[in-house]
């Protein structure tokens, strides 16, 4: 049986141009998901937004999209610890409070990313780490340079992280690790054979990296408006499932699978659903 | 010809809370250096630092220190530009370029984690302190301990706030940095571009086994000392800084290799 690929959908654009159909209210966005899933998506990496188009941490927000998205799809719900450092530790941890939240990511360490300056200090870590596996939700970890990877060791010693790990590797801006194949190469080389991973590109601009990770052996790809507005050479713009549909016709050409929420939720050890 | 090997002490172990500091005043860490010195050592990294071994902007003990120094010979001064981080603006945190004898001076080229603790270092203040280095006349050494800091080089290079040959310094070891394995050193170095220099300086260094191996594929540079010893001195096999300035020696002749006078290793730098 070919190897099923979740495709992961980010449909929230950070600071989109004006003429981006970006989905923003709860309303627009669960329709937009809704729109992936049907081209494939099985998971979605949600962030949501106040009225002002402001990252927010505001739990009303977050599970009044839930209950949208809930209405049509059994897609997973992705969300992450990761946030504005003015955000305090709790308000990191939002996305715990809502028992639909499935995988949550976890930004492995401290690093520049661009301009801004990202916190995670090993007590940070841990005790986000702690939350989420009180919370019994899976841990994506997210990775984007190799000592994140020592970092991932000295907390799965500590006993903070559930097994099996999957690593979800986010390269291209500047201050981490380039999104090229030597990168995606070297990382894979840090963790241990047969750990899952995949891929999140800034910017994507074409499948050529993803292709690279699919062939030597992603179980995963991020893809929509939080990483590039199209992924067609000479589109600059492109819907969210349009992206969706254009990645799961190559995983097919690719003669590999693209799976279903369910499969995905075992590919990943995620645990039902609520 | 395959060019003789800087080796650059870094003498003074950095101020652990439970231990009492062990070498500020400017006569003994000159003797000290003096003895490194003589064992093979043509750079010593130094901290601006009071005479109780805290960190300050006042250069008068730093300029002692290098006054009582070239007294004794001559060996390239290498000062470090990071410190008090969280305490003054960042206007204030490269006193040591200041000082003219400053030759050589480490960038920052990133934010990371320092075990439980971090480092901040923003683009923006990789841009301030390079231009400070830049305007200093001052030669940058570029501190790296991951790959994303590798790329951040080639992105201010671009900017042309670099030299245009490089000298980095690839710093692995410490928790939260690239592990001080050859697999973390090999890692670093593929995005050494070609024709560069690199040196490395490994932080909890108990042997000679990563500084063998970057001497056998290039290094430019081998840094020891007691401040690479942080927190594991009572584990170290060497208990000053003229063994271990003495033990890469022998280990860089070992090999049949050839260790810089200060002259040669301004040569290979392109300083001076």
């Amino acid at each position: 049986m070919a190897k099923p690929i979740v495709i992961v959908v980010s449909p929230v654009a950070e600071n989109p141009p004006a003429i981006l159909p970006n989905p923003v209210d709860p309303q627009e966005l669960a329709e937009d998901i809704h729109a992936c899933a049907e081209q494939g998506a099985s998971m979605v990496h949600l962030h949501v937004r106040d009225d002002c188009g402001q990252p927010t941490a505001d739990p009303s927000i977050f599970s009044a999209t839930l209950d949208l998205i809930r209405q049509q799809d059994d897609i997973v719900i992705q969300s992450t610890t990761c946030g504005p450092s003015t955000w305090g530790e709790e308000d990191h941890c939002a996305c715990l409070h809502d028992p639909r939240v499935e995988v949550v990511q976890l930004n492995m360490g401290s690093t520049n990313i661009g301009e801004l300056v990202y916190i995670n200090t090993r007590p940070d870590l841990r005790y986000w780490a702690e939350r989420i596996m009180q919370a019994n939700v899976r841990t994506e970890l997210e990775i984007s340079d190799v000592s994140m990877v020592a970092n991932v060791r000295t907390l799965a010693q500590e006993g903070l992280l559930p097994q099996p790990l999957f690593y979800g590797f986010t390269l291209g801006y500047p201050g981490i690790m380039p999104a090229t194949s030597t990168a995606v190469w070297t990382l894979r080389k840090w963790i241990a054979p047969d750990t899952l991973w995949g891929l999140s590109e800034y910017p994507m601009r074409d499948l050529s990296l993803v292709s690279f990770a699919l062939s030597s052996g992603a179980t995963f790809v991020r893809i929509g408006y939080e990483n590039s507005y199209s992924v067609i050479p000479g589109r600059p713009y492109m819907r969210n499932a349009d992206m969706v549909a254009h990645l799961a016709q190559f995983i097919r050409i690719m003669g590999l699978e693209v799976a279903t929420p369910e499969q995905a939720r075992n590919i990943l050890c995620i645990s039902q659903a609520n | 010809m395959i060019e003789p090997v800087i080796v650059c002490v870094a003498p003074i172990e950095r101020r652990a809370p439970q231990r009492p500091p062990l070498l500020f005043d400017p006569v003994e860490v000159a003797e000290d250096v003096y003895s490194c010195m003589l064992a093979g050592a043509s750079m010593v990294h130094l901290h601006v630092c009071n005479r109780e071994g805290w960190q300050v902007g006042e250069t008068d003990v730093y300029s002692e220190t290098l006054d009582e120094i070239s007294a004794r010979g001559d060996v390239i001064i290498h000062a470090s530009t990071g410190d008090r981080s969280f305490q003054v603006p960042r206007e204030e945190r490269c006193p040591a370029l200041n000082e003219p004898r400053t030759e050589v001076a480490v960038l920052n080229m990133g934010t990371f984690n320092v075990m439980d603790s971090k480092f901040i270092c923003s683009l923006s203040d990789i841009r301030y302190f390079a231009q400070c280095i830049q305007q200093a006349g001052v030669y940058p050494e570029l501190r790296c301990s991951d790959i994303g800091m590798m790329c951040t080089a080639d992105l201010i290079a671009a900017e042309g706030l670099l030299p245009e040959k490089r000298f980095y310094s690839l710093s692995v070891g410490m928790p939260g940095s690239m592990p001080a394995s050859p697999d973390g050193l090999w890692s670093l170095l593929r995005y050494v571009p070609k024709g560069h220099l690199w040196g490395l300086a490994q932080q909890h260094v108990l042997d000679l086994n990563l500084a063998t191996f970057a001497v056998s594929i290039g290094a430019t540079c081998i840094r020891v000392g007691m401040e690479t010893c942080y927190g594991m001195l009572e584990q170290s096999p060497w208990l000053n800084n003229v063994d271990v300035v003495d033990a890469v020696v022998r280990m860089i002749h070992g090999m049949g290799r050839e260790v810089a006078t200060p002259e040669q290793a301004r040569n290979i730098l392109g300083i001076g």
